[in-house]
């Protein structure tokens, strides 16, 4: 292979450089000598023969040379020898290669850490085999999708879609177990999930099996796979441990597999119990998720025709359970476990790259600015012989030496800020457990670096091949001063760092607005001094309302007896956790109601508007005596009472819930309104308030209190005089007294709930406000830079200015005015830029305009503040000009 | 006129090498009177592009180089033509064969 000996040949000069050198040396010696002879041989004198062979040939040292360019590895040794030279330039200047190395390892440092979040976040498949098959099953409505799905559809689905290779249930919440029979209960997170889940999947147990057919019918033998931490914390590692059993909520059963370690599935859980989904066309609690693996040669377009085409035969055979508009899709599972987080996580990556550009800027500036006190090294250099394209590589060579330096730092300062920027990450973001540096990373940081280091070497590179030998060499007597290029490219440097900090700054200013605006957001109740705390009920006892309004009584009596609490309570899921909906008919009104069953649904004790200070505008709140055996009773919130009852007393009127359910346990009583209240935020801070209804939890039907234990945990609230958390003791101790087979859990202040509510606001806005913070820093940098490199060049023309009669303000304003004019042309097109781009975040925002007026000022302002600081100090110097000094140095 | 090199098209230095070496392996300094000499002194080649030639030919493996002695008992590198640069050298000689009959057919055609 020509290739390789050539390449062979090549390291060999490298490499033994002096003896490939000496050998050509003696060969072309040779080659004269010969010649030499040859010519005297003919009759001339020894000295008339040498002059001939140099005539004929040439000055051998120049063939030598002819022959060393003519190797590739000659090309090699130079750049060496450039970046030897440049490492010795960067000796010699250390403020300056600090200022750069510096400006790089932050403005690489953030774009890896962000990119590291990305990457696994949003780029890595998700960790089962062959993920691009999975896909979500789901009930498609003209205003969007709807992931839950009743057990008859899922099991028709599941029978009739073609291209599918596996279809699996799981319940989308739920409430959890109690593990008891070592000490103390402790609260499990569980996963109901169908026979074939792991299957679909494509995870390969790490103990024992998935769950058989037999497993997942209804009355089927209890089976439990336990995840690869709860074997590990609770079995210590036993790996005998499948085929005993252990007690779960009251009921053995038995263990048939242990997942593998690094298995993760969302909803988290500690273990996942059979599904046992049946058909029942009665049953049109919409509970299950469907996930399903395609065929590998079935795409996503074919597989939207089969469930499309399944959802229709389904129309077909139960006309009654489908509405007209409901049709079935797939969605991606990446997509659907990523998607929500997509665009905030890409407006960050993408605020990142700015502050990469701005740092870009400041240091091509900054190599200008020395490239201009070079200006005589390089004209004396090409006037030595150096060709134009090797200045360029030398000078792209130092720029990139720069680059990687800084990429390799910025890496470090990456793997180090990370586990800072996971704390700060809230937990709703997905797949933060995959989070890690891997070499996705580190191509990432190294082609950053690069493409870093030959952007902002390219401006001064390019002046560089332009420089004049004459002009420069000239100049460079006078006292250098930059060429005009040079600093127009230095001044539109400037104006892009400001534009883009404008873009950077106006952006985060609407996010802190945003976040500030939802901190400031009343709730609807007051989440001071409440603490809060979960409990599974799946003691089978506890399907009865009776079983479990006992246990109610009994605990709160205890609670309240505690020193600290002022009144406690009990509510069926709090303000923005998840929580049932419902349908309802007006018995006054049999036109009126919610036939759509989007009315939220809470049970609650009689003190729980005392506990969260929720207002009662009118009627009674509920008592003691609105028991089991008391006349229903139902209270109402204000956004329901304007919906359904508008203009008129809703007082005394009777609503019924959960019309058409009969069948499965969820028809309720009739019920007379006997209170409205204020209203509550339930979603979301950012979301209005959602019609409600509340009711006794001791007058709850039997069906809906069985169905909410297995979905949703109860809650616990409790008013402190005093820290809530400091309670949380106390009351773990007495709820555990009297259930003591089920332990509360999720101590969790109602402040906590409500900060950790808008925990991705909070993320945004943190990481925006720092990124734009770094470009404003590195844009008043560079724009002190810029000046100050003028001042110092123009040192002559204000001497003369000065000597002439011009006075200190004048020579101030004539720098401020430079410095402003530049920064007036960046807050132009910056604010048009952000105009146009802050459009991108307007799915991140509440409460404020993209175009908020308000913070485009505030911007504004703050930039104008701190360019005219950049401004003032080098100003300031350039008044110190002595004008004798300066004419001095003519 | 040491110019004369310059009248050389491109690549065929290269094939004039391997020719001279198909006869014997030879040193630098022969091959270039070799040349002069075979071309009746209308080709002289400067010793810069010889070398340059030689390096070329050597990594692309079409001739070998060996120190050996000459005649006059001075050490000097040998060039030899390997199995290669044999077959490299009658291609290129048929090529060159039919390229020049083509031009000179295309020369007296008018």
């Amino acid at each position: 292979m020509p290739t390789l000996r050539t390449i062979a040949d090549g390291l060999r000069s490298l490499f033994r450089k002096r003896r490939v050198d000496t050998e050509l040396d003696e060969e072309l010696r040779g080659f004269l000598e010969m010649a030499v002879e040859e010519k005297m041989k003919q009759g001339a004198s020894r000295k008339e023969a040498l002059r001939a062979v140099r005539l004929e040939h040439g000055n051998l040292e120049a063939a030598k040379q002819v022959v060393r360019d003519a190797r590739w590895e000659t090309f090699l040794g130079t750049c060496w020898q450039d970046v030897r030279c440049g490492l010795r330039m960067f000796r010699k200047n250390p403020g300056f290669t600090a200022v750069a190395v510096l400006t790089l390892t932050l403005g690489i440092g953030v774009n890896c850490a962000i990119f590291t979040v990305v990457n696994a976040v949003l780029l890595q498949p998700l960790p089962y085999p062959d993920s691009q098959h999975l896909v979500l099953v789901q009930r498609q409505f003209p205003d969007g999708r709807y992931p839950a799905t009743s057990s008859t559809k899922f099991l028709f689905w599941r029978e009739h879609a073609r291209g599918f290779e596996a279809m699996a249930g799981y319940t989308f919440a739920s409430s959890g177990v109690n593990l008891t029979g070592a000490g103390e209960p402790e609260r499990l997170h569980s996963l109901r999930v169908s026979g074939d889940f792991f299957r679909t999947l494509g995870v390969q147990l790490f103990l024992g099996r998935g769950f058989t057919d037999d497993e997942d019918r209804p009355g089927g033998p209890n089976t439990v796979v336990l995840s690869h931490d709860l074997w590990r914390r609770d079995f210590h590692g036993d790996s005998r441990i499948v085929g005993r059993t252990i007690r779960l909520g009251g009921q053995l059963c038995t263990v048939v597999g242990v997942a593998p370690a690094n298995f993760t599935f969302t909803p988290a859980a500690d273990l996942w119990t059979p599904l046992r989904a049946q058909p029942n066309p009665q049953d049109q609690t919409n509970v299950y998720r469907v996930l399903g693996r395609l065929r590998p040669e079935v795409g996503y377009a074919r597989a939207d025709q089969y469930v499309r085409a399944a959802g229709e035969e389904f129309r077909q055979q139960h006309a009654d359970l489908m509405n007209d508009t409901e049709t079935v899709s797939i969605r991606g599972y990446r997509d659907a476990v990523v998607g929500d987080v997509r665009p905030a996580l890409l407006i960050l990556f993408g605020a990142v790259g700015f502050v990469l550009l701005i740092a870009c800027a400041n240091l091509g500036n900054l190599l200008l600015s020395r490239f201009t006190v070079r200006r005589k090294e390089m004209a004396v250099r090409l006037a030595l012989g150096a060709s134009r394209l090797r200045l360029t590589r030398q000078l792209l060579i130092e720029s990139t030496l720069l680059g990687i330096t800084g990429g390799g730092m910025g890496l470090a300062t990456a793997a180090a800020a990370l586990p800072l920027l996971l704390r700060l990450t809230p937990d709703s973001l997905p797949r933060l457990g995959e989070v890690r540096l891997d070499w996705h990373v580190w191509t990432f940081a190294f082609v950053a670096a690069l493409i870093t280091g030959i952007l902002f070497g390219l401006a001064p590179a390019m002046q560089g091949a332009k420089t004049g030998l004459g002009e420069a060499l000239h100049e460079s007597i006078r006292g250098a001063s930059a060429s005009r290029g040079a600093t127009r490219l230095q001044r539109l440097l400037v104006i892009g760092e400001v534009g883009l900090s404008v873009v950077l700054l106006v952006g985060a200013g609407l996010l802190v607005q945003t976040f500030w605006r939802l901190q400031h957001e009343s709730p609807g109740f007051d989440p001071r001094r409440v603490l809060t705390a979960q409990m599974t009920l799946d003691n089978q006892r506890y399907n009865k309302t009776a079983a479990v309004a006992q246990l109610e009584d009994q605990a709160l009596a205890r609670l309240e007896s505690l020193p600290g609490v002022e009144v406690a309570a009990t509510v069926s899921n709090l303000p923005f956790d998840f929580g049932p909906d419902m349908n309802f008919a007006i018995e006054e009104n049999p036109s009126g109601g919610d036939p759509s069953g989007s009315t939220e649904w809470r049970a609650i004790s009689p003190h729980y508007l005392q506990v969260m200070h929720i207002t009662l505008l009118r009627g009674r709140n509920f008592t003691d005596r609105d028991n089991v055996s008391g006349a229903p009773v139902v209270l109402i919130n204000q956004a329901l009472a304007e919906r359904f009852f508008p203009g008129q007393n809703p007082l005394g009127q009777h609503i019924t819930i959960g019309v058409g359910a009969e069948a499965v346990g969820l028809a309720d009583r009739t019920r007379e309104i006997v209170g409205i209240v204020g209203n509550t935020k339930e979603f979301s801070l950012s979301r209005p308030a959602p019609e409600t209804f509340f009711v006794p939890a001791a007058q709850v039907q039997d069906g809906m209190t069985a169905i909410t234990n297995r979905l949703i945990p109860m809650v616990w609230v409790v008013r402190t005089s005093g820290e809530p958390h400091m309670l949380a003791k106390a009351v773990q101790r007495e709820l555990l007294t009297v259930t003591s087979q089920e332990a509360p859990d999720n101590f969790r202040s109602m402040e906590d709930v409500l900060s950790a509510s808008i925990g991705q606001q909070r993320f945004n806005m943190l990481l925006l406000a720092m990124f734009a913070g770094l470009a404003v820093v590195l844009g008043a940098v560079g724009l002190y830079g810029v000046l100050a490199n003028l001042v110092a060049q123009r040192t002559n023309e204000i001497g003369i200015r000065m000597a002439l009669g011009a006075n200190r303000r004048e020579v101030l304003r004539l720098v401020v005015r430079n410095g402003m004019r530049m920064t007036f042309a960046g807050l132009s097109l910056g604010i048009v830029a952000a105009l146009g781009l802050t459009r991108l975040l307007v799915g991140l925002l509440f409460g404020v305009k993209p175009t908020d007026a308000f913070t485009f000022a505030s911007v504004v302002t703050l930039l104008c503040g701190v360019a005219l600081l950049a401004c003032y100090i080098p100003a300031r110097r350039a008044t110190r000009v002595d004008p004798i000094e300066a004419l001095r140095c003519e | 006129m040491a110019d004369k090199q310059s009248d050389l098209v491109q690549g065929t230095l290269d094939m004039l090498i391997l020719k001279t070496l198909d006869l014997e392996p030879m040193h630098g300094y022969g091959i270039s009177a070799r040349i002069e000499q075979m071309s009746k002194g209308v080709f002289r080649v400067n010793a810069g592009s010889l070398f340059v030639a030689f390096q070329r030919l050597q990594r692309a493996g079409l001739i070998k180089g060996e120190w050996k002695a000459t005649e006059n008992s001075r050490r000097a590198k040998y060039y030899v033509l390997t199995e290669q640069g044999r077959k490299r050298l009658n291609n290129e000689t048929r090529e060159w064969g039919r390229q020049v009959a083509a031009i000179a057919r295309i020369l007296q055609a008018s």
